[in-house]
């Protein structure tokens, strides 16, 4: 029996949480106790330099940060508590709050958030996104993970886009291979048996595909695809 | 008459978040001959690889014990398969901005230089 006791006690997942307002935290403290295997270790009402003291003393599974002033600095604090806890990859953050803006939302991730729970989410809710966080999962208001993911579709085939030439039409291809031998656009003209005009034009169309503006940059493009 | 004022151009997440750089970097093994001059005013020339290069500047590892701010010049070879056997090269100048220790068994250190504007290819 003791055995089984203390198994039990191994599974719970300890949680801190920060929030100055009495009235929200009696919320937060409700909802999580909705969740038998969560043990709330820690609770921060005062300054975020305390909280990060106690991150530091109890090393909690869990971090739920929740503040009803949106913060100036919020990045800043998510980085910290990501530095002190980042290296045993052990304490996750979650803030709750109203949901910011995808963009904000993505440079919050960026600074080590993993999850968000929105105010307007029902609080039976809370217990499960903390499990999640716990498991290295990320918890997402649902209508807002469908646009973020959307963002960041767009972000990476831009990405790739950059880095590639396959966009490019042959004739263009050709006209780059020109600039990357370090020819002028009077020499590409004679030796493609075009107008000079019709060369900035293809350069110009280049430019636009690359996303530059440099010449420089078009003749490293070109001895780079002849290099692989 | 008064001018109306263009509402500033909001910065793509996409610069914000993940690429500050205006170039993108192109990671190219390529032979580059490095020049320039030490401390002590002792010129010096070495043979490197790149490691990434973008109009903007490039990162490479060099041996000779140069300072931030130093000027250098870079000479490439262009691959023959894009000249069609024509020996060209490529030449680049700029200055130092940043130097890292590589691991300690290593004595190179790695460098990254800022790209002047002026570049010119030579045959």
């Amino acid at each position: 029996m003791k055995k089984n006791k203390s198994k039990a006690s191994e599974k719970k997942i300890k949680v801190l949480v920060y929030c100055p307002s009495d009235l929200i935290l009696s919320g937060i403290i409700k909802a999580l106790e909705k969740g038998p295997e969560i043990n709330i270790i820690g609770i921060e009402k005062s300054t975020i330099d305390s909280l990060l003291n106690s991150i530091k003393a109890d090393n909690p599974d869990v971090i739920v940060f929740s503040n009803t002033d949106p913060l100036p600095n919020i990045k800043e604090v998510c980085k910290a508590i990501k530095d002190i806890t980042g290296d045993k990859k052990k304490s996750k953050l979650m803030l709750i709050g109203n949901i910011p803006p995808q963009e904000e939302i993505v440079g919050l991730m960026n600074s080590g958030v993993r999850g968000y729970f929105d105010l307007n989410e029902p609080s039976g809710q809370l217990a499960d996104a903390t499990r999640s966080i716990y498991r290295e999962e990320i918890w997402l208001p649902r209508d807002k993970m469908s646009s973020i993911m959307d963002r960041i579709i767009s972000v990476v085939g831009r990405d790739l886009k950059e880095k590639t030439l396959d966009q490019l039409t042959p004739t263009e291809f050709k006209v780059l291979r020109h600039i990357g031998q370090g020819k002028s656009n009077e020499q590409i003209a004679n030796e493609m048996f075009i107008s000079k005009n019709t060369v900035r034009s293809h350069i110009k169309s280049i430019y636009a595909k690359l996303g530059t503006h440099s010449r420089l940059q078009l003749a490293l493009y070109a001895i780079n695809s002849a290099l692989f | 008459m008064t001018k109306k004022k263009k509402p500033k151009k909001q910065k793509d997440i996409h610069d914000q978040l993940l690429n500050r750089r205006r170039e993108w970097r192109l990671d190219m093994p390529l032979k580059a001959e490095i020049k320039g001059k030490l401390p002590n005013g002792e010129n010096f020339s070495e043979t490197t690889t790149i490691d990434n290069i973008s109009s903007g500047g490039a990162y490479f590892g060099l041996n000779a014990r140069i300072t931030i701010d130093t000027k250098l010049n870079l000479t490439i070879d262009i691959p023959s398969k894009l000249t069609d056997g024509k020996k060209t090269k490529l030449s680049l100048s700029g200055s130092t901005v940043r130097m890292e220790k590589t691991d300690s068994k290593k004595k190179k250190l790695n460098i990254a230089v800022h790209f002047n504007k002026k570049y010119k290819f030579l045959d």
